[in-house]
């Protein structure tokens, strides 16, 4: 039986690309376009419409694919409300509205939606959570004056899923997080994603002494290791 | 005389920063919220002339300004601001299967957000002087050692601070501006006492919860906040007891 995987955020470049592969692998594909999202999903893919901002409608959404599909091997979060950057800087009048819009999509979005699934996780095999996030949530490497809405967004996520690993690395939970590198482009936005989420890095040749599995890690496209 | 402007100064380790700036000879505006607390109207008996309340509540944009505007009236220039004002939200606490995402957005508004507040509404006043932000952070928000199995409010909360300040500091350390990112440690606080009432309680349920009394923390900042650094091209979290925390 092809493995599980629920993706969430299906409708964006990433999205589309994170589809596509999933199903090259041959894994059976659950799907939420975000409210507002409007692409076209193959055929083979059951579709489910996810509010990131609405905890009742990720829990609906799972509860659709639990009764559809029984359990979930792998869940990838990937919510983005950042399309376009905010050129103010701190002198500008800082847009705090987009802001508190941007933390409650990009960082509690993703949070309301593993929140909903953990039940079918906890049911399948995979147990692995990944999430989409941004080499600009970097604390570390964030050389950007501007954007305020976009980097102050997703570096909460970056805390909460070292949070969530910390209570449930434990319990047998893999994880997995991407970093978009919005200067690639859309075509590599999500390039390696996919590789990433599935491959095991447990027993890797190169980093069997600094194995992924027992720390939670960002990578970008290139498989480059970002700093918190 | 230099002076100081200082958010969340109605009790703990805002209260004794005050102090702090007070016996050095600075004058201070001290950031009122609680305004039922009884601490910083008594202290002004005794600093009448280097002391004045101003009522700040960093959640709200208008309130931050019409601060501003006050110590405006009052002085031609600030030369350190210190955001110490913080919202501590809920934590999961190990419900982790039901957790009430609702109340993360108020430590978010108040730790993050009303630190870009204090700064945008007080930069037109800090184009001379010392130009010296001030920020007690937290180990809390620090990623790369985040330690803790629960999701917490309190902790993204700190870490967007930090990611605002990195953005901040891009901007303004070229411009002269120097930062100063502050952590704690663990610190006891008081409850919430209201005038009339016996002096406030460090205890919970019993027990002295925490490491540091607030004044013991303040006292360690004071001079962190005051000294000029060599290397001031650096945002660099530092403790206490003077240790460098990573992001």
């Amino acid at each position: 039986m092809n493995k599980v995987v629920m993706i969430a955020g299906a409708g964006d470049a990433v999205g589309i690309r994170l589809v596509k592969d999933f199903l090259k692998k041959e894994y059976t594909v659950a799907a939420a376009l975000l409210e507002g999202q409007d692409a076209q999903l193959p055929e083979e893919v059951y579709s489910v419409v996810i509010n990131p901002l609405c905890q009742q409608s990720a829990t609906d959404a799972a509860k659709a694919v639990e009764d559809k599909f029984g359990a979930v091997d792998l869940l990838v979060v990937n919510m983005d409300n950042c399309t376009e950057r905010d050129e103010k800087t701190i002198l500008d009048e800082p847009d705090y509205d987009a802001m508190k819009l941007a933390y409650e999509y990009n960082s509690l979005g993703p949070l309301r939606t593993i929140e909903a699934f953990l039940p079918l996780l906890e049911k399948g095999g995979g147990k692995r959570i990944c999430a989409v996030t941004s080499v600009d949530s970097s604390n570390n490497m964030t050389r950007d004056m501007r954007d305020f809405p976009g980097h102050v967004s997703k570096a909460p996520l970056n805390m909460a899923m070292n949070q969530l690993f910390n209570g449930l690395r434990p319990e047998g939970y893999t994880f997995r997080m991407y970093g978009k590198d919005p200067t690639a482009g859309p075509d590599k936005a999500g390039e390696f994603a996919v590789e990433y989420f599935t491959r095991n890095r447990s027993n890797e040749p190169e980093s069997y002494k600094h194995s992924d599995e027992n720390r939670l890690v960002l990578r970008d496209w290139m498989g480059i290791e970002i700093p918190w | 005389m230099k002076n100081v402007v200082i958010t969340g100064a109605d009790r703990n380790i805002g209260l004794e920063l005050v102090k702090q700036f007070l016996q050095r000879g600075w004058q201070v505006f001290a950031g009122r919220y609680l305004m039922e607390l009884p601490l910083l109207e008594e202290l002004k008996q005794e600093y009448p002339d280097t002391l004045t309340l101003v009522p700040l509540d960093v959640s709200k944009a208008e309130t931050v300004q019409a601060a501003a505007d006050m110590v405006a009236g009052e002085v031609d220039h600030v030369d350190m601001l210190i955001h110490n004002a913080a919202g501590f939200g809920d934590h999961t606490g190990g419900e982790r299967k039901a957790v009430d995402y609702s109340t993360f957005s108020t430590p978010y508004n108040i730790n993050c957000l009303g630190a870009m507040r204090l700064v945008h509404s007080f930069l037109p006043l800090m184009q001379t002087g010392m130009k010296r932000l001030c920020f007690v952070s937290s180990e809390a928000g620090v990623v790369s050692v985040a330690h803790r199995t629960e999701v917490s409010s309190y902790c993204m909360s700190k870490t967007a601070l930090n990611m605002a300040l990195r953005l901040m500091f891009n901007q303004l350390q070229p411009m002269g501006y120097t930062f100063r990112l502050y952590h704690p440690g663990w610190v006891r606080s008081a409850k919430v006492t209201h005038a009339g009432e016996e002096a406030p309680s460090f205890e919970v349920n019993g027990e002295l919860i925490g490491k540091f009394w607030p004044w013991e923390t303040a006292a360690s900042a004071a001079p962190q906040f005051i000294e000029d650094r060599e290397w001031e091209d650096r945002l660099v979290l530092i403790d206490n007891e003077g240790a460098a925390w990573p992001f």
